[in-house]
């Protein structure tokens, strides 16, 4: 019984860091330029398009695939901003409609180049680790720690780069960090295309493990979303652990009450958490 | 607690992830007064504004006014009593025309029965005390900076106060402009309104003040007339710092 | 003396307007033969309703709502749900799908009180996220999935009465969340949306007001829903797309937010011309986002604005124009 546990829990963690992954990309968008990208899904679906595009249709080795899907989506992330976010960023519901049919332009989009049906990227590693009580896919195991490598490197540039302290301090107050010479647009425009990359990196990270198809990422959007306010907006530490907490709860919801349950679950915690504490697990009080 | 106490602030402590934005405060208000609080950057000041306002829950300590405990009532309630406020930041509804910002306070006070006439003559009359009765058809966002200054109280005069809490009216006006609008609160209070005002320019408040309350990392350093005030060795310190102190002590 | 004269004119123009499009809307199904438009317009008409309920709540009151479909989703499941399964007549299968949406506007509106701007959007969003998972999935022995409810009853036997019924019902409707949009209480929506720290400090009871547009938004969803069940008599997940939710944004964009009229005319005309493209067929979905795009960056606040605009351009022109 506690073995079964354990080893479900532990399926739980290796998806929810690649959630996580997902969520971060959505939560520094909206720390560094207090907008939601409701496209942050097609993001995630180009991504992972892209990698199969590379390594299935094109034959090219995993890593290099994953790493020019992330360019490339980093590129589309930066000029979607520019051209689309920019002009209308200080109107709220105007971004989140813009964004909204955005993303069914990007879905419709990937409808036809590639076809509605599923597509799979078959593992790149096969082979299974044995843990008590199961076992998990070498896959998930190795996707988990790209997603946790990545996550690392995020705090670090983050934290210490030129890009990073800037992006914070415009999170913290765009007006000083304009009056102090950061150039702001800028920032932003980079956060977006940043905030694109890790949803599409969590994509092609995901890919190997779950079916692609063009409204994909409707579904890690609204994990993101949930995972983003039960985590705090702009924490990381939040958001990591929420994106795991996720992972686990679905997992489990799944295998002891109903898989179809599973997905439903953890917004129904989210809106129990929301009802009780307005601003998240991790968020501070206003 | 007697029934005569206008505002009564009680041991009032709003703490910030540790930090004590303000930190056991205690003091009255008379009915009629002119209160200015004043204190550097980052003193407490629109801390203990929000919470006398009800914009902020504080962390410990209780907030009379006429002998009722408020502490836990809501922005709303409390400007239904009649504690009214202006943002230092100011807020218009920029969409709004300058007589339908007022006209907004003028409806909810007559829907309390505080005022008998047409909540649009109501607004012109209160347009007119801050003299921008010329304007009454201008979109808010189209106004200048000195003149949102002026429909924010407006706005708050409309409320029908008897307690009005001025954040920072006189921030970004020029000298002129600050001249005209001392004149407007002036009147305010001569019209019976108990003023408190928060200043960072020292000479409007000094002015019109008749008692100052000097805060200092979230505490009261100074509670006296202005001239008292001045004077007090503690107050130059906060604001000049230990050398200005034997500056200006010589 | 003047102005009121003046807005007197504006407003029997407005009128009038109202009532040319009533004579042809009444008289439309005597002229036309063809079955396939008058349910489109029946549609149309539904829609309308949707539109404007979205409006109040988030056009007026400012309190985004990126998931409306789930007020309309929830009725129709319940008008459907209860109609076949529990037999209940429709007249209280209806009751109760409206009732329903009333009481979900309650459940998201009191958490979504003390929420702001992204989590509010992010919430609203969740919650019909739930009613979708639900329909399609978690659920379905109750929602039938892509296979619906069907045998709903109909209050109205045939198109051209369900035709009528449906534009006393748009009609009504509009007229009503008009009314209480350009009431005091509509200038309060209004102002707790431009701001609301502002309109506390007003004296407004910003809680209040927040929930009573909530609930009028979702009661108005809610009829719009229930129609909508017992005219097409099958409910299927449709009811709770994210599409349908997409949907009562893009309607009142295009129209324009904020102005009840506008989201009643962007979902009318949307809806025809909508169906009018069918002939595009794959491509429809891509042309109705790109359009939705254009509209945001080039004319945000629809088409409602023009006629403003106009209105100035012309002002201008005689030298009226008081600044």
């Amino acid at each position: 019984m506690i073995e079964t546990l354990l080893s479900l829990t532990i399926n739980g963690v290796l998806i929810g860091g690649l959630y996580a992954l997902a969520a971060l990309g959505l939560t520094i968008v909206l720390g560094v330029m207090r907008v939601i990208n409701v496209s942050h899904g097609a993001f995630y679906t180009l991504g992972a398009y892209f990698t199969f595009l590379f390594s299935i249709m094109l034959g090219m080795n995993y890593i290099t695939s994953f790493l020019l899907s992330a360019l490339i989506v980093f590129a589309i992330g930066v000029v979607y901003e520019r051209i689309l976010i920019k002009p209308i960023r200080k109107e709220e519901l105007n971004v989140l409609i813009l964004t909204f049919a955005g993303a069914f332009v990007i879905e419709e989009i990937v409808k036809f180049t590639f076809g509605p049906r599923y597509r799979n990227i078959p593992p790149y590693l096969s082979g299974t680790v044995d843990i008590p009580g199961g076992s998990v896919d070498i896959q998930r195991v190795l996707s988990f720690a790209i997603a946790i490598g990545i996550v690392a490197m995020l705090f670090i540039i983050l934290k210490f780069t030129k890009i990073g302290k800037a992006m914070r301090m415009v999170a913290e107050d765009e007006e000083v960090a304009g009056t102090l010479g950061i150039n702001v647009d800028r920032v932003q425009m980079f956060s977006f295309g940043f905030g694109a990359m890790l949803a599409a990196s969590a994509a092609a990270l995901l890919s190997p493990i779950y079916l692609l198809y063009p409204s994909m990422g409707w579904d890690p959007l609204l994990k993101a979303f949930a995972i983003v306010i039960f985590g705090g907006m702009g924490s990381i530490p939040g958001t990591v652990f929420t994106g795991i907490i996720f992972g686990v709860a679905e997992v489990l919801t799944g295998y002891y009450i109903s898989p179809t349950w599973k997905t439903v679950v953890p917004f129904l915690l989210l809106i129990l958490i929301i009802s009780i504490k307005p601003t998240g697990l991790f968020g501070e009080e206003e | 607690m007697t029934e005569n106490d206008f505002l009564k602030v009680i041991d009032l402590s709003k703490h910030f992830k540790g930090l004590k934005a303000v930190d056991e405060v205690n003091f009255n208000v008379d009915e009629g007064e002119f209160l200015g609080i004043i204190g550097p950057n980052g003193a407490g000041k629109t801390t203990l504004f929000n919470l006398i306002t009800g914009f902020l829950k504080p962390t410990s300590g209780r907030i009379y006014f006429r002998g009722r405990d408020i502490t836990g009532t809501k922005p709303h309630e409390r400007v239904k009593l009649g504690i009214a406020r202006t943002f230092q930041v100011t807020k218009p509804f920029r969409k709004f025309t300058v007589v339908e910002n007022v006209i907004i306070s003028a409806l909810i006070a007559k829907k309390q029965g505080k005022i008998q006439e047409h909540e649009r003559d109501f607004a012109m009359e209160v347009l007119e005390k801050v003299d921008l009765a010329h304007r009454t058809d201008v979109l808010a966002e189209n106004l200048p900076h000195g003149e949102v200054k002026k429909l924010e109280i407006a706005r708050a005069l409309a409320t029908k106060p008897e307690l009005l809490l001025l954040d920072e009216p006189f921030s970004g006006l020029t000298g002129e402009e600050v001249e005209t609008l001392q004149d407007v609160i002036k009147s305010i209070h001569k019209n019976g309104i108990t003023v408190i005002l928060i200043e960072h320019v020292l000479k409007a408040c000094m002015a019109l003040s008749e008692r100052i309350i000097v805060l200092n990392y979230g505490k009261i350093i100074a509670d006296g007339t202005p001239q008292q005030v001045c004077m007090d060795r503690q107050v130059i310190e906060a604001y000049l710092g230990k050398r200005g102190l034997e500056f200006a002590t010589g | 003396m003047e102005k009121t004269k003046v807005s007197a004119g504006i407003l029997e123009k407005k009128y009038a307007a109202l009532i040319a499009f009533g004579i042809i809307a009444a008289i439309i199904p005597l002229i036309t033969p063809s079955i396939y438009i008058i349910h489109v317009l029946i549609l149309a008409h539904i829609f309308v309703i949707y539109a404007a309920s979205w409006d109040i709540l988030t056009g007026y009151t400012g309190q985004l709502n990126l998931g409306h479909a789930m007020f309309f989703g929830l009725s129709a499941y319940v008008v459907a749900i209860t109609n076949t399964m529990l037999n209940l007549p429709l007249l209280f299968s209806t009751i109760a799908g409206v009732f329903s949406a009333f009481l979900l506007s309650l459940l998201v509106g009191v958490p979504c009180l003390r929420l702001r701007g992204p989590y509010l959007a992010i919430t609203t969003f969740s919650f019909s996220w739930i009613l979708f998972l639900l329909a399609s999935s978690a659920m379905i022995w109750l929602s039938g999935g892509e296979e619906g409810v069907r045998g709903v009853k109909t209050f109205v036997v045939g198109s051209v009465p369900n035709y009528y019924l449906s534009l006393v019902l748009m009609i009504l409707s509009v007229y009503l969340l008009y009314r209480i949009a350009s009431s005091e209480t509509g200038l309060i929506l209004k102002a707790i949306k431009e701001d609301e720290d502002a309109a506390m400090a007003c004296g407004i009871d910003t809680t209040r007001y927040k929930l009573l547009a909530f609930i009028l938004s979702g009661i108005f969803a809610g009829i719009a829903g229930a129609f909508y069940a017992q005219y097409m008599r099958i409910v299927t997940v449709d009811v709770v797309t994210l599409e349908l939710s997409a949907s009562a944004i893009t309607f009142s964009l295009i129209g324009g937010i904020g102005t009840i009229v506008g989201p009643a005319i962007g979902a009318y005309m949307l809806t025809i011309l909508f169906e009018g493209f069918s002939w595009l067929a794959d491509y429809r979905i891509l042309i109705y986002n790109l359009i939705i795009v254009a509209f945001v960056l080039f004319l945000p606040g629809g088409l409602i604005s023009l006629k403003e605009k106009v209105n100035k351009k012309r002002k201008m022109v005689i030298g009226n124009d008081r600044k």
